[in-house]
């Protein structure tokens, strides 16, 4: 069984995600990515007025299957940064991005005008 | 050595087969005591590489002798001898035969016991790249741009093709992130590749004909590793349109695009449209949309880009590949045998896949086509392989079709 755990750091200029998947169950898990992305993290306006943020845009993937494994009780860490982000209030979502199974978790925050 | 006549590279590659690759013993081949009858088809594990002379005067006598014997055939030269690996034991009763003039061990033994020995991977003669190489057509100096992670700058299997490297992210240039994700690459030069993914695509498009290791579809083209991805197989889009514009600046007809994404961006659309104008043939990978109905990723989508899906082995459609309107031809992307840093790895994708065009597209280049002309000859000339045009596009590559080779069969 994975469990998810997301963490927000907001820094002067960035905001910092680390998604932080761990394998529960009694047995190791092999997750299969079908490119090189293995996690997406996805801002939201708090409001509910939708996405303003999302890390795969704005990049390209190497086009090439991939697997990881973990044991049992091992975690695994993906980080992602978001760059100049506007003042406000956010929810953050983080998720696996394997074609075999599904992990994610969500968390607000706020980031402080300067 | 390495220049050999066509006909001569004919009869080595029939010979050799499929064989596969194993780690050769070495050392002396003096010590074989046991008199074993030459023609036997034995295996025992214990074999040993040695240049064989024959006697031209027995005509088809020496050779023959030789070839029964052989577990396998490394080498054949255009006089009257030929490099095979045979059980160690038959060497004793094959120099008493009166057609061989000699048997002797590789100088170069160390060579031989470090290196693997070269295997073909089914890409290569599934596409008909075999043809072009015994006709002599190797892509020969032609400039292709492997816009990726980079390539590993000191591979044996791809340094004596390696030009120009420009780096838009250096190795390992995040180091946090290089601590945990990528290969342990030195970097020697910025565009070493910190990832494999890059090397890997490199070796499909170019990997040298020697003694070792795989060989690419275009053997003697010239490989610019351009980087735009980082450690993790990730690339900035502001990186990778650079990386486009520099492949255009340069005048390289041909550039292998082994990334995308499910989400359009205007500057890479414009990057592209750029270097098409620039008359640089872009080749992409369709994407991993498993299967799914319109999953054709971007750049791939773009016209002026030739979008390339998988396929496996036996040609069936790769399940991992991604289908739509919008794929143009399809090349082998499940299990591909390629060069990365520090060895060879077999992946799967349509990252793989691309990698095959972009080489057979050296060759037609090579020929005095234009890169709009390769694209329209690849195309043109495509196997149906039966499948929906949203899988295979026009078909399966076909380069010795391309090249008109078939007919010299």
């Amino acid at each position: 069984m994975l469990t998810a755990t997301l963490t927000t750091t907001p820094r002067d200029d960035y905001v910092e995600f680390e998604l932080t998947v761990e394998n529960q169950g009694d047995e190791s898990v092999t997750l299969s990515f079908r490119d090189a992305r293995r996690a997406e993290f996805v801002v939201s306006d708090a409001a509910g007025d939708g996405e303003v943020w999302r890390w795969s845009d704005g990049r390209m993937f190497a086009q090439m299957l991939g697997s990881e494994t973990l044991d049992a009780g091992e975690s695994m860490t993906f980080e992602g940064v978001w760059d100049d982000p506007v003042p406000g209030e956010y929810v953050a979502i983080g998720e696996l991005a394997a074609a075999d199974a599904d992990a994610d978790a969500e968390t607000h925050f706020s980031v402080e005008s300067v | 050595m390495s220049r050999q006549s066509a006909t001569t590279r004919r009869g080595v590659l029939r010979a050799v087969g499929g064989g596969a690759a194993t780690g050769l013993a070495a050392g002396s081949v003096r010590g074989g005591t046991k008199n074993v009858g030459v023609g036997g088809d034995r295996r025992d594990g214990d074999t040993v590489v040695v240049n064989v002379g024959f006697d031209p005067a027995t005509d088809i006598g020496g050779p023959d002798v030789v070839r029964r014997v052989a577990t396998r055939l490394v080498r054949q030269f255009s006089f009257d001898a030929l490099t095979v690996e045979l059980p160690r034991d038959a060497v004793t009763a094959l120099r008493q035969r009166p057609e061989i003039r000699y048997v002797e061990t590789n100088g170069t033994m160390r060579t031989y016991q470090q290196s693997t020995v070269q295997t073909i991977p089914y890409g290569i003669t599934r596409i008909g790249a075999q043809l072009a190489r015994e006709a002599g057509i190797t892509g020969d100096g032609v400039d292709v741009a492997v816009i990726d992670s980079g390539i590993d700058s000191d591979h044996p299997d791809l340094q004596a093709n390696l030009g120009e490297g420009r780096a838009f992210v250096n190795c390992r240039g995040r180091p946090r992130l290089c601590r945990v994700a990528g290969n342990r690459n030195a970097c020697k030069a910025d565009w070493d590749d910190d990832d494999n993914h890059g090397t890997h695509c490199a070796g499909v498009v170019a990997a040298v004909d020697n003694d070792e290791g795989v060989v690419g579809v275009a053997p003697e083209a010239t490989l610019h590793a351009v980087k735009v991805i980082y450690c993790a197989g990730v690339g900035l889009v502001s990186d990778i349109a650079a990386g486009i514009e520099y492949v255009a600046d340069q005048g390289w007809p041909v550039a292998s695009l082994s990334f995308g994404s499910q989400r359009p961006t205007n500057l890479i659309r414009d990057a592209c449209a750029y270097a098409a104008e620039e008359g640089v043939l872009l080749v992409a990978a369709a994407g991993n949309g498993r299967g799914r109905p319109n999953t054709v990723g971007f750049p791939a989508t773009l016209p002026s880009v030739l979008s390339v899906s998988a396929v496996d082995r036996s040609g069936g459609f790769a399940p991992f590949s991604s289908t739509g309107p919008r794929i143009d031809i399809t090349a082998p992307g499940a299990n591909i045998r390629s060069t990365v840093p520090g060895g060879y790895r077999q992946y799967s994708g349509t990252s793989m896949a691309c990698p095959h065009v972009a080489g057979a597209a050296a060759l037609l280049v090579s020929t005095g086509l234009s890169p709009a002309e390769a694209r329209e000859r690849l195309v043109g000339t495509a196997d149906d392989l039966g499948l929906e045009q949203i899988r295979q596009g026009a078909g399966l590559l076909n380069v010795a079709a391309a090249l008109d080779l078939d007919d010299n069969l």
